[in-house]
């Protein structure tokens, strides 16, 4: 395939995408294009429209405590934790947000969550085997204060974070304690840094870029909060990595994107992004993605990802990586759907069926996207 | 903000406090390492203190956005900082070996952990990092003064608990996290040779770190009650408070706690 991936794809409007813009909020462009890619569009609209549906999870230090140690102790306080698939990462059905901003995540939590009722949800899992969680039930409990403001939050002993990020770290095949050498392309809040941390026990180094100033307080604050000693963060442009010749085991590339995938927690995003965002994010991926490439060592991983739904912001970007180099081979990953193989007029590597996509109606975590990279050996 | 290794003086200072805190052990197992950071301190308001210095590199306001900025860090920790407090210019030092130059020029150097053997100083030179590993306190006036990552190394470590100390029931814990001083009837237990004027560690009834404080009094004296005993310096909930959720306008102290 030849690498001209125009972007954005634009995908013309009909009735339906008008009608479903107007009744849940939309820019028409984001539902036209929704319609084409997305599992059972319509259920993930009226899924994502209702703020009962909110999941929430959470993270465990184990730099600082332990997942059983931590349950019990918030369970204790009258918190309800669920396990999921990864064990240091509960689900938290009764999180207690009363209209607060959860910075933390770099995502803005607007509604309580202390009712939500699943039956909704249930309708519309399909199919379970993708559901990420290992239990559903519901007994929702009283009023908490707020997850992100208990003793055990401040003393860094969990990170509240969705699943699917987690997912993301989990995939860079850090063994505990291993004496890796990883590059965090774009850190603040430090959601990824702080999990990359604790997998490698503090141990190794985390070279943590971040080229937006004004969130490197968040930053600093997580990597403190987590008792993280093994960072050095660098206030640069992550596509300028390669002038500082160094060479990485791994490589993250939690990418700069548009977010549509964090629209349930920030209902902005509904209007406020354009086409013209989405070329200016696809772009800036794309760079970044060749310059985290050039700095990984031979059979070395990288990780993608992003919280968009749009393939402009993913599967094109990974093609855009395998279109010029030739070394770059797509590993499959454990969880979620499989990449797009195709959008509009484009064709993608057959492989890309092994990235992954995650939807709020499906995997109720945010919409996510990983591909997992690795460089041939010499 | 170049990181440097300790000078022999530095090494001193530290040693000695690692031993006063009961953990001079775990000194030589740690990497340490140094920033200097410059005050020009044409002020005469007490009350900006140590802790706020400490505060500055952190105290750049966080947003939510995923977009990029290009704007130099240093700018604007200069900026923010001038901004909520009129009397002082702040900066790293660039290369300023560690000498007095000035009577208006005050130095207060940052102290790290970081637990990378691979690098190098000379690559921290060439990479001008935001931040290496975890702050654990500052050096100024000759003087250690241990933030709340260092009162972690302690309790971890000085197991026999052979520090000062005060422990506190779970009440004030959730006051004293967010900058409260501490009433002597909260406190449930304490280091028996306490003395008055001396730094403490604020711990719960978990014995878990929640705060740094400084004590009124000595000895017994500390569990009076009625009465504030230990004003607390730093906490690990004030940040959040004041930069998260923006309820704390009436707390207006320790915003350096941030260590
Ligand atoms: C999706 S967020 C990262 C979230 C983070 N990985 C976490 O898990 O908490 C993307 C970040 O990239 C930063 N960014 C944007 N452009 C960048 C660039 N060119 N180089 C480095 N960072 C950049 C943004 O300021 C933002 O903080």
């Amino acid at each position: 395939m030849e690498d001209n991936l125009d972007c954005p794809v634009v995908l013309t409007g009909n009735e339906h995408s008008k009608f479903l813009s107007k009744r849940y909020g939309y820019k028409e462009w984001m539902i036209s294009r929704f319609l084409n890619f997305i599992p059972h569009p319509e259920k993930m609209l009226d899924y994502v429209h209702d703020s009962k549906n909110l999941h929430y999870y959470i993270r465990v230090n184990t730099l600082r405590t332990n997942p059983q140690e931590l349950k019990r102790r918030l369970d204790e306080k009258g918190y309800l934790l669920r396990e999921t698939i990864l064990k240091e990462v509960f689900e938290i059905k009764n999180p207690g947000f009363g209209g607060i901003q959860i910075k933390d995540t770099g995502i803005t939590i607007g509604r309580q969550n202390n009712d939500v009722n699943n039956d909704n949800k249930d309708a519309v899992t399909t199919p379970k085997d993708y559901d990420l969680q290992s239990s559903k039930d519901d007994d929702l409990g009283s009023k908490q204060p707020s997850i992100g403001s208990t003793i055990e939050y401040l003393k860094g002993y969990y990170y509240i974070q969705d699943l699917s990020s987690c997912i993301a770290v989990e995939e860079l095949e850090i063994h505990a304690g291993s004496d890796l050498v990883v590059l965090d392309m774009a850190a603040a809040p430090g959601g990824k840094t702080t999990h990359i941390a604790q997998k490698l026990d503090n141990k190794g180094a985390i070279f943590a870029c971040e080229l937006n100033s004004n969130r490197l307080a968040s930053l600093l604050f997580n990597l403190s909060r987590c008792f993280v000693q093994n960072t050095i963060v660098l206030n640069i442009k992550a596509e300028e990595i390669n002038e500082l010749e160094l060479q990485f085991d791994r490589v993250l590339l939690d990418a700069p994107c548009t977010c549509e995938g964090i629209i349930m927690k920030d209902h902005s995003r509904k209007k406020s992004r354009n086409l013209v965002d989405l070329e200016t994010c696809s772009n800036r991926q794309k760079k970044m993605i060749i310059s985290g490439f050039d700095v990984l060592k031979p059979n070395g991983l990288l990780i993608y990802c992003t919280c968009s739904f749009a393939p402009e912001e993913n599967e094109m970007i990974i093609q855009h990586l395998l279109n010029n180099h030739k070394d770059a081979k797509i590993e499959p990953l454990n969880y979620g759907m499989d990449g797009l193989t195709s959008f509009s007029k484009y064709q993608f590597d057959k492989k890309m069926v092994h990235t992954k996509r995650f939807y709020p109606h499906i995997h109720s975590t945010n919409g996510f996207f990983i591909a997992k990279i690795r460089k041939k050996p010499n | 903000m170049t990181f440097r290794n300790l000078t022999n003086l530095e090494e001193t200072i530290l040693k000695r406090s690692f031993n006063n805190w009961g953990i001079f052990e775990i000194f030589g197992t740690l990497r340490i390492l140094t920033r200097t950071l410059v005050l020009n301190a044409t002020i005469s308001d007490q009350n900006t203190n140590v802790s706020k210095h400490d505060a500055i590199p952190n105290k750049i306001l966080s947003h939510n956005s995923c977009g990029n900025s290009s704007s130099n860090a240093i700018e604007k920790y200069n900026n923010n900082y001038q901004g909520r407090f009129h009397t002082l210019t702040i900066g790293y030092s660039k290369g300023i070996e560690p000498s007095e130059s000035g009577k208006n020029i005050k130095r207060t150097e940052e102290v790290f952990v970081h637990s990378n053997v691979k690098y190098e100083n000379i690559l921290f030179k060439k990479l001008n990092p935001v931040i290496i590993g975890l702050k654990i306190g500052t050096i100024k006036n000759k003087k250690f003064s241990p933030g709340l990552n260092f009162a972690e190394f302690v309790v971890k470590h000085n197991r026999n608990m052979d520090y000062p100390y005060v422990i506190i029931n779970t009440k004030a814990e959730n006051l004293i996290v967010f900058g409260r001083d501490i009433m002597g009837s909260s406190i449930l237990s304490f280091f028996k040779d306490i003395k008055e004027n001396q730094q403490v560690i604020i711990l719960n009834h978990n014995k878990e770190v929640i705060g740094l404080g400084k004590s009124r009094y000595s000895g017994s004296l500390i569990i009076q009650p009625n009465i504030i005993t230990i004003d607390t310096t730093q906490d690990i909930g004030t940040y959040y408070l004041k930069s998260e959720n923006r309820l704390s306008k009436s707390i207006d102290k320790n915003i350096g706690h941030l260590l």
